[in-house]
């Protein structure tokens, strides 16, 4: 399970987050929602390893390659989409010859032979997510995984985020359609 | 003026008829430069690239010698080396003083920290998310480290030609632990000079245009890497 307890990062004078207490079960389906700049991506940063928080504790999260952050804004390595989802898949050790069957199941498999960073937005979104799902993490943390998706985008993505069985946090604006029962907002008015 | 073309005419007949001595130095320039660049750069790449990424204990003091290197003077370089490589230095039973060996050792220690600064340089100024990419998807710290070097392959192939044009056209290490020993360890800085100093402007003309082709040989062959790197 992972535990957060009076967790605080700031950036110089900046305070970016503060949460007292959360848990989230293995398993577990959680929506961090709130305004822009109210701390999701970085709370996503700190549950995937990536930032060390200036105070409070962090514990159970599993490590770097174990747990998988996708980016709002998702980086791709110089190559076609298929590298970039076969470079995941190597470097997880799984079968780089699975990189075709994701981007299939994102429909993404039309351009997987396009270099990725020429992709649009929602096709970039759909490789981030099938190079995220195709390494088959223990915690999937989504930076608003819906943006930028057609509706047929959005109806790959949810029914794999359903069928999802490990720890899924998702920050977004909204749930906007997401299948997340349980939500944190950290929306400073709240 | 009339003194300026003849020391021209005199250049081009040395660079036509292959002037033995000339080729020589063109020869042991471009050896120790190169020698000396690509060592340098398997170390210095990686540990500047190393710095910038990941900002360990002390990278701050670490970046700071080698923006101190970056800035040494050949001929202190020079003299560093030659108290080691002398008789009576350290490392005077290897007995290197005043060989090719001895010039790329000093040249290695010109180009590491400049080599270490500019790949430093290009990877703290990286998007953060490379890196964060990598290592979320279980690259670990080498393959990360080798996929941000990949990254910025184009600072790479300018820190090279950077390297390239301060080693090729140094003279303090080549005069102080190489000895200007025509034949032998004869750069084409110090046999330009060296003809100056003997009043043959023709002859200290042919190197200086002989680098100057070297110098336009990598930045062609950088611009080409550059481009292939981009596309």
């Amino acid at each position: 399970m992972i535990e957060v307890r009076n967790l605080l990062v700031r950036f110089g004078e900046l305070e970016a987050l503060c949460i007292p207490h959360l848990d989230v079960e293995p398993g577990g389906r959680l929506a961090v929602l709130g305004t822009n700049g109210c701390g999701k991506s970085t709370l996503l940063r700190v549950l995937a390893g990536l930032l060390p928080p200036t105070d409070g504790d962090v514990r159970g999260t599993p490590a770097p390659g174990e747990a998988i952050l996708v980016h709002q804004s998702p980086y791709f390595f110089r190559g076609t989409a298929r590298d970039n989802v076969a470079l995941a898949l190597r470097w997880s050790g799984r079968p780089v010859g699975e990189a075709d069957e994701w981007l299939e199941r994102l429909g993404a498999l039309s351009f997987a032979d396009r270099a990725a960073h020429v992709l649009s937005a929602g096709e970039r979104r759909r490789v981030a997510l099938a190079r995220a799902f195709s390494v088959q993490p223990s915690l999937l943390l989504l930076d608003e995984p819906l943006t930028g998706l057609d509706p047929d985008g959005r109806e790959r993505v949810i029914p794999l985020l359903e069928a999802f069985e490990s720890t899924l946090v998702i920050a977004a604006p909204s749930l906007d359609g997401l299948p997340l029962e349980r939500t944190i907002d950290l929306s400073p008015t709240r | 003026m009339g003194f300026f073309w003849e020391g021209l005419r005199e250049a081009a007949r040395l660079v036509v008829s292959g002037d033995a001595a000339t080729y020589h130095a063109v020869w042991v320039s471009f050896f120790c430069t190169v020698v000396a660049i690509t060592a340098a750069g398997v170390l210095a790449i990686p540990y500047g690239a190393w710095l910038g990424l990941f900002r360990p204990r002390g990278h701050r003091a670490q970046v700071f010698a080698l923006r101190v290197g970056m800035a040494l003077p050949t001929v202190v370089v020079g003299l560093i080396v030659f108290g080691f490589l002398s008789r009576r230095g350290l490392l005077g039973s290897l007995d290197l003083l005043y060989t090719q060996a001895a010039i790329i050792i000093g040249q290695f220690i010109l180009a590491f920290p400049l080599l270490g600064t500019l790949a430093h340089g290009a990877a703290a100024d990286l998007d953060r998310r490379v890196v964060e990419t990598a290592i979320t998807l279980g690259s670990g710290k080498r393959r990360a480290l080798w996929a941000v070097l990949g990254e910025v392959r184009v600072a790479v192939v300018a820190a090279y030609l950077a390297a390239f044009g301060r080693c090729v056209t140094e003279l303090g290490i080549a005069l102080t632990v190489g000895g200007n020993l025509p034949m032998r360890t004869r750069t084409l800085p110090s046999a330009a000079t060296l003809e100056v100093t003997r009043g043959e402007f023709g002859k200290a003309l042919a190197p200086g245009i002989l680098l100057l082709v070297l110098a336009c040989g990598a930045a062609l062959v950088t611009h080409r890497l550059s481009r292939e790197a981009r596309s």
